[in-house]
């Protein structure tokens, strides 16, 4: 049996989820979600209307882990971009990379800011959490090129193949596209 | 102050990363020790984060509803 007729794939998304990202899950083909914050009322009815299933306020302590396995698998975020108010694109990122990527010197210096929707627009009067990427554009980006360069030399020393200079590449593009003001993590 | 405050939101987005980690990895746990045809997804362009068996998918949600509940009620009990 083709593994598209076999099996279908469930988003778990770590934020607060919003219209804009119901949206994208149903691009994605995503057949449910499992949310760690809270799912808006109008994200609710545009699920509903494309049957995704969906739980939301899950906390990993009532999944009764006794003990977390490391194998890489499974570790992700996604940096969702967006241009004032409006989205942008979004890179999902995974395992030991995300982690070297949230301790770069630029990212620990940043301030996390609560933002209301404004009036006129989808989901106006809704907090979101976001970052100002404007405040530390080349900063971050130097930090990227340097785990970037830290990834070639590897890749170039396994001799094989990886996808993570690539990603980098993409993210940095990213980030100093000057139409990207913001982002958040998904 | 200032980097008290830089220090508590880059610590939100590590916090965020790892509680998305461990729903991954509970889930998955969860699925498997029941028997279920489920794991982590492992490519950076995947869609999802868990790929489950189209079979076992509403067994796959019944079991975190029925293990939410058990334990939401435990924590309420004391």
């Amino acid at each position: 049996m083709p593994y598209e007729n076999k099996y279908i794939e469930v988003k778990v998304w770590s934020a607060k989820f919003t219209a804009y990202d119901a949206k994208k899950l149903i691009e994605q083909g995503v057949s449910s979600l499992l949310c760690h914050g809270r799912i808006t009322g109008k994200a609710q009815k545009i699920l509903n209307e494309a049957d995704i299933q969906y739980r939301e306020n899950i906390s990993s302590d009532e999944l009764e882990i006794d003990e977390l396995y490391h194998d890489e698998k499974g570790e992700s975020m996604e940096f969702l971009f967006m241009k004032g108010w409006d989205y942008g694109n979004s890179i999902v990122i995974r395992s030991q990379l995300l982690k070297d990527i949230v301790k770069t010197r630029s990212l620990l210096g940043l301030k996390n800011i609560t933002e209301t929707i404004p009036e006129g627009l989808e989901e106006a009067g809704e907090e979101i959490d976001r970052f100002d990427l404007r405040e530390i554009r080349y900063q971050l980006a130097e930090d990227i090129a340097t785990l970037l360069t830290g990834q070639l030399k590897y890749v170039t020393q396994q001799n094989g193949h990886h996808d993570n200079p690539q990603i980098l590449v993409t993210l940095l593009q990213e980030i100093l596209s000057e139409e990207n003001t913001h982002f958040r993590f998904g | 102050m200032d980097e008290q405050k830089s220090k508590s939101s880059a610590q939100k987005a590590i916090e965020s990363y790892i509680e998305h980690e461990k729903i991954v990895h509970g889930i998955v746990k969860m699925g498997q020790f029941h028997g279920l045809d489920v794991e982590a997804t492992d490519k950076n362009s995947s869609q999802g984060d868990i790929r489950v068996a189209k079979d076992d998918h509403d067994q796959l949600l019944g079991l975190i509803d029925k293990t939410i509940k058990k334990n939401r009620g435990k924590k309420f009990s004391g």
